[in-house]
């Protein structure tokens, strides 16, 4: 059984981007890349990404992941493990294990090449 | 580049350049007024290539799939050949009666045509019969009243609100097609506690949300907060005075940023965040100007609100 149905699926996954997302908005080291931008796409791709760290069902392809971050000025390993940080907090309060955690780390982890362009 | 293909045409898009600007720079009339991807007026079809994402948010799924997009935030990388999108139903109807509510809000209400269904706090575009000029309007009213209210915000170069104010007369024919948006009342909590905060005209879907939900049996508590740079930017504070009298469960307050008038003094962020230092399990309503919209929707979340109970209306001028 994926973490994803072990959690709850869709619905589980629509509250714990509520709390990632926040967490994302209120951490000064990445908040600034997230302010001008529309809250429901964004929540909607962090949907996508959380579905497939999960091991949910989803689309997820790497180019997506370059293309949307492409763009975004100075992003580095620093950013990038904000947001795991984040990530593994918000699984946290969920009362995931850590070994579950770091599994899900692990996943993310896979697409830190993509994310950072390189 | 990538290229447009339209009635059997091809047309280079420049550097970011929407389908629609790019259409319109080679003269073709595609009807649009927002460019921001809200009033759904520029709405095209998409017969091959790929609409980008942002320009299919907020279109109901069977539509996506069809390909229908809005083109003035579609900046495609790829071709595409485009054709319009069926045109919308357009309703009959004309100005049952205007007035001057301020200096630069104006209260219209419509003729509600015969078969035209919506949801409090949608919002309607309002197509001037002679050369279609289309302008988006929220609607003030409530279902069960038998006339369309607006409250339009008055543009001295405004081409619809001057012609509004200035010109049209009651007994006006006019047109609307919609309704569009999706910031309204749906039963299912009665007992959540809602906040609705507005500036500018953005009270109007504020005025018939509030109005709507007590009448679908809300029993939670519904705070209403208007704001405005000052006393003559407030309007319809008696009407919202009378509700939070004749409904137990409405607050109104209101505020201005220079404190005149007997308002409550302050920008409505600061309003907002000194009487609701959590949002936690509310619902919230926000109409106003994008920029306020934005930043009450990120105080919201961050405050504790759930983003699936955040509804929002950005107001954005059509310019001219």
């Amino acid at each position: 059984m994926s973490l994803y149905e072990k959690l709850g699926g869709d619905v589980a996954v629509d509250a714990a981007v509520d709390i990632f997302y926040r967490k994302v908005l209120m951490d000064d080291r990445i908040s600034h890349y997230f302010d001008d931008i529309d809250m429901d796409l964004q929540a909607a791709k962090q949907k996508g990404f959380l579905t497939m760290v999960l091991g949910g069902p989803n689309n997820y392809t790497g180019k997506d992941m370059r293309e949307a971050h492409k763009h975004l000025k100075g992003l580095n390993d620093t950013h990038f493990d904000a947001v795991v940080e984040n990530l593994g907090a918000t699984l946290k309060e969920l009362g995931v294990t850590d070994e579950d955690i770091a599994q899900v780390a692990g996943i993310a982890e896979s697409v830190r090449g993509e994310v950072l362009n390189r | 580049m990538a290229n447009i293909s339209y009635e059997g045409k091809t047309f280079e898009l420049q550097e970011d350049e929407s389908v629609l600007d790019a259409l319109l720079r080679n003269g073709k009339n595609i009807p649009n007024s927002c460019k921001s991807g809200i009033c759904l007026s520029c709405l095209m079809v998409c017969t091959s290539g790929n609409p980008s994402e942002e320009s299919q948010q907020g279109i109901k799924e069977s539509r996506q799939k069809s390909g229908y997009f809005k083109s003035c935030v579609c900046r495609p990388e790829e071709s595409m050949t485009v054709s319009m999108a069926e045109l919308e139903i357009k309703y009959s109807s004309s100005i049952l009666s205007k007035k001057l509510l301020n200096d630069r809000t104006l209260l219209i209400r419509l003729k509600k045509p015969e078969g035209f269904e919506y949801e409090s706090g949608q919002f309607i575009n309002l197509i001037r019969i002679p050369d279609s000029l289309v302008r988006s309007y929220s609607l003030a009213s409530i279902p069960e009243e038998d006339f369309l209210e607006l409250h339009i915000r008055y543009y001295e170069d405004g081409k619809m609100s001057s012609w509004l104010k200035e010109v049209a007369e009651a007994g006006e024919g006019v047109e609307l097609s919609g309704p569009f948006g999706d910031c309204y009342y749906t039963s299912g909590n009665e007992p959540q506690e809602l906040l609705l905060a507005g500036i500018g005209t953005g009270m109007a879907p504020l005025y018939g949300i509030a109005r709507d939900a007590v009448n679908r049996g809300h029993t939670g508590s519904i705070t209403i907060i208007q704001g405005a740079m000052n006393e003559a930017g407030l309007y319809y504070t008696d009407e919202f005075s009378k509700l939070s009298e004749d409904i137990d469960c409405i607050s109104y307050i209101s505020s201005t940023v220079d404190g005149s008038g007997t308002a409550l003094e302050g920008k409505i962020d600061d309003v907002v965040k000194a009487k609701f230092s959590s949002l936690k399990g509310f619902r919230v309503f926000i109409c106003g100007s994008p920029n306020t919209v934005k930043r009450l929707k990120k105080y919201s979340f961050l405050a504790g609100a759930n983003m699936k109970d955040i509804y929002s209306d950005p107001f954005t001028p059509a310019g001219g």
